[in-house]
């Protein structure tokens, strides 16, 4: 302790100021929240001030001269407490003690004392000196959070559902709870001061997984992320992992909260109801496909039934007549032949349906032909066929002013594109009018066009119209039976003999299908691929 | 071709969109009924306000009115005409949606039982009581 002369030799108050003793000791009077006061060498109060009046609850007149120990409590006294402290500090220089005092009313307080042993310059004990805090409220407080931070801790030792652990700057476990024993089946011994990259599974740790959460949650604050880990067993279990950094009033880095919970069920369910979603998603497809094709398989068999059901009504009628000796109608015997034909059409439309359904395509029997020959004889057909009967509102008109119309082709395939167009002109034109077929050359290519009044394509479907199974919407509506196949074959006939098959159409106008066919395009023994697609187009007139 | 107004033969009409089943019934039935033909049901329904007609096979799927719509336009006008139902779709009865005491029958049908047929839907239209329906007439 610096002698109080010197600073007061220095000080630039010098002269005029009153003496430092004097000063020093007016300052320690008014401290208001330390009690500091004197005591003889026997223990006696020599000196008081604010703070201990304050502190203590009496006055300088009524304490002076009397013994500390009025201080303490009487089982304090019994024990000898008072004398002790003084002894110590006369016989090291200072005594510090926390305990409980009492004030003058007797009331209690906790006390923070400290006892100096006071001595002159030849030592000899002079007296103490001593200072007294009330600490009761730090006290309390350090009480309230020593119970705070205790009920913390049980409560995260606790908690089951989630592992709660702290981790130190590197990484190492340095807590362990309930949770973490349930979810990775360690015990807190087996696993405090281990690395927490224990928990992951080795090609993760290989990959730096562990360090890189580590320095996302020092960098960020927090690092959270849902993964595989691994219990002690081994076993692996889907984890949501919450890491956060903890640091110092200072901001130093001081270790890490881990929250893990294992969300294995979780994650199953999901799972579990996503593959339920697919396939339910893939039930509807199949269900969606086989309506299609019930619906698909229900046309065939009304196409089939009807030329059927014409043929037993013909067979019955010839039954009947000759049964009541009668003689048998010419025309019914036409009539039944064009039956059967029409009959052998469809199972042949199915059957190249099949074959274009399965990657084959159409094989032609190339020969050479006149193409005006095979239309002419297949038009003549036809036009009996729809313009036979009384009342009749098609007639089938024939523009050929061509000539022969040489060229290689297979007859048979030709007469079935021919005989499928008209077809459609009539089935598609039900208030009749005439159907023109026309035939022209400009010496390289041939060129046949069927023209009907009829109900037209919505123009947006034109594209698909030459689609196998497409039928316009037009058509499905209202009850316009057919297997959506014709136009799709008839395209297939015409490019497999190098040409074109064009539609234009209005909706509600008619529609007039075009076949280009090259007159030397096809060979004998090969024929060149087409060059072009066919075409489909909306004509705007 | 038949022998049109036969006094007393019944008057049937053959309802379908297809020419050779309209031909070959006529052909079948030329010999037993005064057989008249519609190639749907706008044309049908014409031919019994106009002509009067005591049975008719109808078909279901036709182009332009079909069968439930004739049959629908004939019960909003009060007429009742047996008839013999023929489809070429299988669920033929789930297609009508008002009996009207019909006859079913499934293309391609037997020739015996379609005639069977006809004869049992024109019994029926007698015990109902009416006589051969003419236009706006009876119902």
């Amino acid at each position: 302790m610096p002698s109080p002369v010197d600073p007061a030799a220095e000080s630039p108050g010098r002269g005029g100021a009153p003496p430092p003793e004097d000063v020093f000791r007016r300052l320690v009077e008014s401290v208001p929240d330390h009690a500091i006061f004197m005591l003889d060498p026997g223990g006696r109060i020599l000196s008081w001030n604010l703070g201990a009046e304050r502190i203590k609850g009496y006055a300088p007149e009524e304490i002076i001269g009397r013994h500390f120990s009025v201080f303490y409590s009487p089982e304090d006294v019994a024990a000898g407490k008072p004398e002790r402290g003084l002894k110590i500090a006369s016989s090291i220089g200072g005594f510090e003690d926390e305990g409980e005092r009492v004030r003058k009313d007797g009331t209690r307080f906790i006390a923070g004392v400290s006892i100096t042993a006071l001595r002159d310059e030849s030592g000899r004990l002079r007296g103490f000196a001593k200072v007294t805090r009330d600490i009761t409220e730090r006290r309390r407080m350090e009480e309230d959070l020593r119970r705070s931070e205790e009920r913390f801790r049980l409560l995260v030792a606790a908690v089951s559902d989630y592992a709660i652990f702290m981790l130190d700057p590197e990484g190492r476990i340095a807590s362990w709870n309930l949770g973490g024993e349930r979810i990775k089946g360690y015990r807190a011994e087996e696993i405090l001061g281990r690395h927490f990259s224990v928990f992951y599974p080795a090609e993760e740790v290989a990959a730096g997984k562990p360090e890189r959460a580590l320095r996302l949650a020092a960098a960020e604050g927090r690092f959270e992320e849902d993964g595989w880990r691994l219990r002690k067993d081994g076993m692996r279990f889907f984890a949501n992992v919450v890491i956060t950094a903890l640091r110092d009033g200072t901001g130093a880095l001081i270790g890490f909260t881990k929250v893990t919970r294992d969300i294995t069920a979780r994650k199953r369910a999901e799972e579990q109801a996503r593959e339920l979603a697919s396939e339910r998603e893939a039930r509807l497809q199949a269900q969606a496909a086989n309506g299609a094709r019930s619906a698909y398989l229900s046309m065939v068999a009304h196409e089939l039934r009807t030329p059927l059901t014409s043929l037993k009504a013909y067979i019955g009628a010839m039954r009947r007549k000759q049964a009541g000796g009668g003689t048998i109608d010419r025309d019914i015997l036409r009539r039944l032949d064009a039956q059967v034909d029409r009959f052998g059409k469809l199972v042949r439309d199915i059957g190249d349906s099949a074959r274009l359904e399965a990657g084959r395509g159409l094989e032609l029997e190339l020969a050479d032909l006149d193409l005006g020959d095979a239309v002419r004889e297949t038009v003549r057909f036809h036009a009996l066929a729809v313009g036979g009967a009384p009342g009749a509102r098609h007639a089938i008109v024939l523009l050929d002013s061509a000539g022969p119309l040489p060229m290689a082709g297979d007859r048979g395939r030709l007469e079935q594109v021919v005989s499928n167009l008209i077809e459609n002109a009539v089935k598609y034109s039900p208030d009749g009018g005439p159907i023109e077929v026309a035939l022209a050359t400009d010496g390289r290519d041939h060129t046949l066009t069927v023209r009907d009044g009829g109900i037209g394509v919505p123009p947006a479907e034109l594209p698909r119209l030459a689609e196998r199974y497409f039928r316009a919407s037009n058509v499905s509506d209202r009850h316009f039976p057919g297997l959506g196949l014709g136009l799709a074959i008839c395209r297939e006939i015409v490019e497999r003999h190098g040409g074109r098959l064009e539609i234009e159409s209005r909706l509600g106008a008619g529609t007039t299908v075009s076949v280009r066919l090259p007159a030397k395009g096809v060979r004998r023994g090969g024929f060149e691929p087409p060059t072009r697609g066919s075409e489909v187009r909306s004509s705007v007139r | 071709m038949g022998q049109p107004g036969h006094a007393a033969m019944k008057r049937l009409l053959v309802v379908d969109d297809d020419p050779d089943i309209r031909l070959g019934l006529r052909a079948l039935f030329e010999d037993r009924y005064d057989v008249v033909v519609a190639r749907d049901g706008g044309e049908a329904l014409r031919l019994i306000e106009d002509d009067g007609i005591d049975v008719m096979v109808l078909d279901l799927m036709m182009p332009a009115m079909d069968g439930p719509g004739l049959l629908a336009a004939l019960d909003v006008r009060g007429i009742r005409i047996p008839a013999v139902v023929v489809s070429a779709f299988g669920d033929l009865r789930r297609r009508v949606s008002s009996e009207h005491g019909l006859e079913f029958v499934a293309k391609p049908f037997d020739v015996d039982e379609l005639e069977a047929k006809i004869g049992r839907a024109l019994c029926r239209g007698e015990d109902a009581g009416g006589g051969p329906a003419r236009g706006g007439g009876a119902g």
